[in-house]
């Protein structure tokens, strides 16, 4: 069945060049990876143009800042200080001090050692570290809900049943201040029965209320604009683009990416090489911590090599070969690859709302195709999260307008297709 | 309090390398000065943000989740100092003073004079920018951050323009004027990411 799949033409796709292939190395294999890992660290002519290739649109304004600041080598992002920070993972023996309003020290030894890993497993143990334990910022908003256990509940702060907070550290920020800080996993890494699943969006942290709340409670005030577009987000949805427009997306899962060609919902990324995914988490955490510092390169790297570890939790559910034929003649030209996902569709093609696609932020007038591992626990659904249920999806009676593929199916073969679905 | 404007990029006005659509702003390459300067300084990022001063926040918050003190301190830790960073490289014991830091807007108007303040260096033990004296040493290199005011800038009227950035820097006693486009993003409600 896969190998029927993968023969399909990716239809939804634009050709790209060629990333640079190590010869007798099979692309995306572990050995290539590693090999890929020299050009990254070492070759800034190589980054730099790793940079431009990977922009798909370079007008909008994440490109336009990316191209400004990044590999320039005698200039912008590369002069920064890089830094290796000193951070601990909250844990819930921790809660107590912190909703008095206290932070524990930080380790004196920093996240990494400095010595660079030479096997897969030692890239990605080490990008395990950075996905939980690199300060994607300060976050006072989160530091007061720590002082608020039901409103930390409420905004999706998650517990597992080793007692670990993921996705919030405590670590000595670049001007030697004790803080609280957000990394990787306060959205991209979750607790299903006191089990830890990371890779997986966290679709109960809603920022937005979070942060709302602290204005109430701290007087802040906000335009009523603002507060009803922050309201509007409800859990597990944020805007995230630089630009002013309106186009909230839903938090995304984190599987099977070295199989997909385009990184974030617009495609914004074409991901035809790892330095794609690096150089998105090197600026990342470089923008987001003000640009008053970057993270060392080899952090970065091993980040990126520990997303594309990451896999969903196996399914439980039962085989449904007719749902499987179905998927073959109704949804394996887009969703074409080795994890269901694909290329990039125009927005004007699939039908959805396009304001993502088309804004200044990040847009390039297309949606990636998701893949669909894991899709059973992927409500709600389309980029913006607004679709609860894989029935409403494919329901013809959907009132959210696009992505029209199995919605002219007969009522059994559309429980047919999702019980396939829900085995992926 | 102005929410967070971040603000990026780091190329000199009009660099080729720049793809960017949006308009060349209209502020003049500034010459290059005729004698040669002590250190080799270059702007690296020029982040938009708040004005925190160090000063208690301007109005008491309207209830103290755990004590006022508390609630203090989380207001003035919501506050994003706005912020030039520099790298400096020194070619002869010296000292370095920011003289001057102007925004214009695209059509080349000035539309403030930043102050400069608390000069800080980093230091790869602490991991931390410190306190800095403005002094550095033959052959030495740093990577110094200065706190900047707050820029008047409309965040309403600022999405998607770039501004220039003007600094004259002072190195040993002669003027090295530096610049920098950058562009405003990141404005609230957004969590860029």
């Amino acid at each position: 069945m896969r190998a029927v799949v993968l023969a399909l033409v990716a239809a939804c796709s634009a050709p790209t060049p060629a990333p640079v292939v190590v010869a007798a190395l099979a692309p995306w294999s572990d050995a290539w990876l590693l090999e890929q890992a020299k050009p990254y660290l070492t070759d800034a002519v190589a980054r730099r143009a790793a940079l431009e290739h990977a922009l798909t649109n370079p007008a909008n304004m994440y490109s336009r800042i990316r191209l400004a600041a990044y590999g320039r080598a005698t200039g912008g992002w590369d002069l920064l200080p890089v830094w290796n920070p000193r951070s601990i993972a909250v844990t819930t023996a921790m809660l107590p001090t912190l909703a008095r309003g206290e932070l524990p020290a930080p380790p004196s030894t920093p996240l990494w050692n400095g010595v660079t890993p030479t096997t897969m497993p030692a890239w990605v143990a080490l990008g395990r570290r950075v996905f939980f334990e690199y300060p994607m910022r300060a976050e006072v908003f989160m530091e007061y809900a720590l002082t608020e256990p039901k409103l930390a509940a409420a905004v999706g702060v998650e517990r597992t049943r080793d007692g670990d907070l993921p996705g919030l550290v405590v670590f000595a920020n670049i001007d030697g201040e004790t803080r609280v800080g957000i990394t990787c996993a306060i959205c991209h890494a979750t607790v299903k029965d006191g089990k830890l699943i990371a890779g997986e969006a966290r679709r109960t942290f809603d920022y937005g209320k979070l942060r709302l709340t602290f204005d109430q409670i701290h007087g802040t005030v906000r335009s009523a604009d603002e507060a009803n577009r922050m309201a509007s987000w409800g859990p597990g949805r944020a805007d995230v683009t630089e630009d002013d427009d309106e186009d909230p997306v839903a938090i995304p899962d984190l599987w099977g990416l070295r199989h997909q060609r385009f990184l974030t919902q617009a495609g914004t990324i074409r991901h035809d090489s790892p330095l794609a995914l690096a150089i998105r988490q090197e600026t990342q955490l470089t923008d987001s911590n003000h640009a008053r510092i970057r993270p060392p390169r080899e952090l970065a790297w091993a980040l990126a090599m520990y997303v594309y570890s990451l896999t969903p939790p196996a399914s439980t559910a039962p085989p449904s070969p007719r749902g499987a034929t179905l998927f073959l003649d109704h949804c394996a030209r887009c969703h074409a690859n080795a994890v269901y996902g694909g290329g990039a569709i125009a927005a004007t093609t699939i039908g959805t709302d396009p304001a993502l696609a088309t804004g200044r932020g990040r847009g390039t007038g297309k949606y990636r195709v998701p893949s669909l591992l894991g899709v059973r626990d992927g409500a709600p659904y389309l980029h913006h999260g607004v679709v609860r249920s894989l029935a409403e999806l494919l329901s013809p009676d959907r009132k959210e307008p696009g992505h029209v593929a199995g919605t002219q199916l007969a009522s059994s073969d559309r429980d047919a297709l999702i019980a396939y679905l829900e085995t992926l | 309090m102005l929410a967070l404007l971040l603000l990026a990029g780091c190329t000199r006005a009009g660099d080729p390398a720049d793809p960017s659509p949006a308009p060349t702003p209209a502020v003049a390459p500034i010459p290059k000065p005729a004698t040669r300067a002590n250190a080799t300084v270059t702007l690296t990022s020029v982040t938009f943000a708040d004005d925190c001063g160090g000063a208690a926040p301007s109005k008491a918050p309207a209830r103290a989740p755990a004590g006022a003190a508390l609630a203090v301190d989380m207001e003035r830790r919501r506050c994003e100092q706005t912020s030039m960073q520099l790298a400096i490289g020194a070619l002869a014991d010296t000292e370095i003073h920011i003289k001057s830091v102007e925004v214009f807007d695209e059509t080349g108007t000035s539309i403030g004079v930043l102050a400069a303040s608390k000069p800080q260096r980093w230091a790869d033990g602490a991991a931390a920018y410190e306190a800095w004296d403005e002094k550095i040493a033959k052959g030495a290199t740093a990577r110094v951050s200065y706190a900047l005011a707050q820029p008047r800038i409309d965040r309403y009227d600022s999405r998607d323009r770039t501004y220039t950035v003007k600094v004259i820097a002072s190195i040993g006693g002669a003027d090295q004027p530096l610049q920098t486009t950058v562009m405003v993003v990141g404005q609230p409600p957004a969590v860029p990411t």
